[in-house]
């Protein structure tokens, strides 16, 4: 029992005063998941106000454009949204945030059993962010509550009975130019798989980044290392190549899984999930989207892509080398202190997936992730936002120079190399 | 350069830890073709001084001079400098032969081919290059290491302990490598030494370092005849008073 005691008292104490282990079993955990809450929480509340006054504002907000201005079932619609009645498109579009044309033979369609048409068009000014497109869709399913209620009141029909009363068109307007829906969903997939794959690649670049640190650090072969007759950039850039080598395979053999689920799920899964319906939505994620975004993308913005790609993989690969060169003792300790560095700095990332964007103060707080200033970089350019492009594109240059400027000193400094502790000055004897 | 100016000026470095003062005003000169030995016991600063001559470390006070230039040095005099560290690693996945060629090829560019035969040579380690330097035994380990830090024809040599954990043998054939290179090649060599028998064997002078002063200085015979003494053991007993 006593020794026992002993035994757990030196497990004890020689852990929990171990830098390393501080940080990677009582500091990380404490900070990853309220982290991660606080962030989700300030963006989603920030998401859910703009959009709950965007739909408050919606019903005075809607002008309808009638293609049969006679139209008993539609003149009846437009009355029930609250929205103005203007003579076409061009002209309401520049008043109103959205403009819905109810197009002709609306009320015979539905009666004979034929959906009616209608397009939406809207103004979007963030169509990378969900908020504006959720609006849209928001409308459409607002107009296809009011048919059903115009269907019931009016005309004594069941709307159960008619299987697709309207179609829905969705066009945007954005920057002055009028995209087709699809098209919009299409910039959005391309946002949020840039997103994907800035965030899988990023974890696995600071995770080999810390690793080959801790290769180094465990093996004592860092002394070694530094008396080479290179500069320390040249060090660390050579570093650098060698783990993005290294993460680039990682991620071919992720990209590789991933492929084996998409094409293995839909056979394990061929039953489907009974009572639980597929979400319809063109919104929906997938790599197919992501390659047919990518085919019918600007070659601007592909080379925007891929240059962020390669620009959060190495300012990540510089911060795996600095986090393993402060957490990492050796290899075991350099997995896990990568990973939850990992964690931390994908946080932006993981909102952007949601499809929700950082409230500015934490857009600027989360400039100093090696991953995130790349991805805005592209999200801007292939949304067309030149000005904010420049902007974020700078915050990029600004990190990298900084990352690397921090990590050449660290990996000069002697406390680093020899984990030098500084004691409060001891008395000699 | 003049044959009696020093290679390597160490002067009045100090260097604390905290509340310890690993190093206090040590200073020596090394001359070219010169193996300069820093005895001491455990704990006494050797190694310190030795990291502060790498330029790894730098002293609080005091500063190094190498071929007239002071420390910090960039890439261009860390290319004349090979320093091995008491418990220098390797990388376990490397093979010795991919090692020795990393390293010329970093240190001498196009002219490497001949460097790494020439240290395949030096290692006496034969086929066993071709495997893992992992699976290597502590002495073949060294050998690569040192026959690796000879290779890139070092005008400055920083052993510490070179011989430690080795066997008679095998110590041997390491003191005669380093002395040969020194003698021929006119580098300076500063080795740290716990050894009094290695001491008096390879060594042309020889400062004696406690709690981080030296405390003496000489050629290793002149020490003995100077305290009237049999050995370089008796010399340090005599000088720290018997306490370490
Ligand atoms: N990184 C460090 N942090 C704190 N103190 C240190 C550090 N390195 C050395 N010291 C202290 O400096 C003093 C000299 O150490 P040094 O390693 O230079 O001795 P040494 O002569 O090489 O000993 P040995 O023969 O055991 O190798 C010791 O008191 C040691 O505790
Ligand atoms: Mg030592």
């Amino acid at each position: 029992m006593r020794r026992l005691y002993v035994l757990a008292v030196k497990e004890v104490k020689e852990l929990i005063r171990d830098r390393y282990v501080l940080f990677s079993v009582i500091l990380a955990p404490l900070l990853v998941l309220p982290l991660l809450l606080g962030v989700s929480y300030l963006a989603v509340r920030e998401a859910g106000g703009a959009l709950e006054k965007a739909i408050r504002e919606l019903p005075g907000n809607v002008a309808v454009v009638l293609e049969d201005p006679g139209d008993e079932m539609a003149l009846e619609v437009a009355r029930r949204l609250g929205a103005r009645v203007e003579a076409s498109v061009e002209e309401a579009i520049a008043r109103y945030p959205a403009v819905v044309v109810l197009h002709s033979n609306f009320t015979k369609n539905i009666l004979e059993g034929k959906p009616a048409t209608v397009t939406i068009t809207s103004r979007v000014e963030r169509p990378y962010s969900l908020v504006e497109v959720a609006v849209v869709t928001f409308l459409a399913q607002g107009l296809r509550d009011v048919v059903s209620i115009v269907l019931m009141e009016r005309f004594n029909v069941d709307p159960r009975l008619i299987r697709t009363p309207v179609i829905v068109e969705s066009k945007v307007l954005y920057k002055g130019e009028l995209l087709e829906g699809s098209r919009l969903a299409q910039l959005y997939i391309l946002n949020m798989g840039l997103a994907f794959i800035i965030f899988i690649l990023g974890v696995i670049a600071l995770q080999v980044g810390t690793l080959s640190m801790g290769i180094e650090r465990e093996s004592r072969t860092l002394e070694l290392l530094l008396m080479l007759p290179i500069s320390r950039v040249e060090l660390i850039a050579g570093k650098v190549l060698g783990v993005s080598t290294i993460s680039l395979m990682g991620f071919a053999s992720f990209l590789v899984g991933l492929s084996i689920t998409i094409l293995l799920a839909p056979v394990l899964f061929a039953e489907g999930f009974e009572g639980i319906q597929q979400p319809q939505t063109t919104m929906q994620w997938s790599p197919i989207g992501l390659i047919e975004a990518f085919r019918t993308t600007s070659v601007t913005s592909v080379v925007a892509v891929v240059a962020s790609i390669a620009v959060a993989m190495i300012s990540t690969t510089i911060v795996g080398i600095l986090v393993g060169v402060l957490l990492a003792g050796d290899i075991r300790g350099a997995l896990v202190s990568g990973s939850y560095v990992a964690l931390i700095l994908a946080i932006p990332l993981m909102v952007e997936m949601m499809g929700l964007s950082l409230p500015t103060p934490l857009q600027i707080a989360f400039i100093t992730s090696p991953m995130y200033p790349p991805f805005k970089t592209a999200q801007m350019i292939v949304f067309g936002e030149t000005g904010l492009a420049t902007a974020y594109a700078i915050a990029t240059l600004i990190n990298v120079t900084m990352l690397l400027a921090i990590t050449v000193l660290m990996v000069k400094s002697e406390r680093l190399i020899y984990g030098i502790r500084l004691r409060k000055p001891r008395v000699e004897t | 350069m003049d044959p009696g100016e020093p290679l390597l000026s160490v002067v009045n470095i100090v260097k604390r830890f905290g509340g310890v003062t690993a190093v206090n005003r040590v200073s020596f000169d090394v001359r070219a073709g010169e193996v300069f030995c820093l005895v001491g016991p455990n704990g006494a600063g050797k190694t310190t001084t030795l990291r502060i001559i790498a330029g790894l470390i730098e002293p609080d006070e005091g500063y190094v001079v190498f071929e007239g230039r002071r420390q910090p040095w960039g890439p261009d005099v860390r290319r004349l400098i090979a320093y091995i560290p008491e418990d220098a690693g390797v990388y376990r996945n490397l093979t010795g032969f991919e090692y020795l060629e990393i390293m010329a090829r970093l240190y001498l560019g196009e002219r490497w081919e001949d460097a790494v035969r020439r240290a395949a040579e030096i290692s006496g380690l034969g086929v066993r290059l071709r495997d893992k330097i992992g699976g290597y035994s502590r002495g073949m380990k060294r050998r690569l290491l040192l026959a690796g830090a000879l290779m890139i024809n070092p005008r400055l040599l920083v052993l510490d302990e070179p011989t430690a954990g080795l066997d008679v043998t095998h110590a041997t054939a390491m003191r005669r490598m380093i002395l040969d290179y020194v003698r021929g090649s006119g580098a300076a060599a500063v080795v740290s030494s716990h050894n009094m028998l290695e001491v008096s064997y390879m060594c042309d002078r020889v400062s004696l370092i406690n709690r981080g002063v030296i405390v003496e200085s000489g050629h290793p015979r002149e020490l003995l005849e100077r305290y009237r003494v049999e050995n370089l053991e008796e010399v340090f007993v005599r000088v720290t008073g018997g306490g370490l």
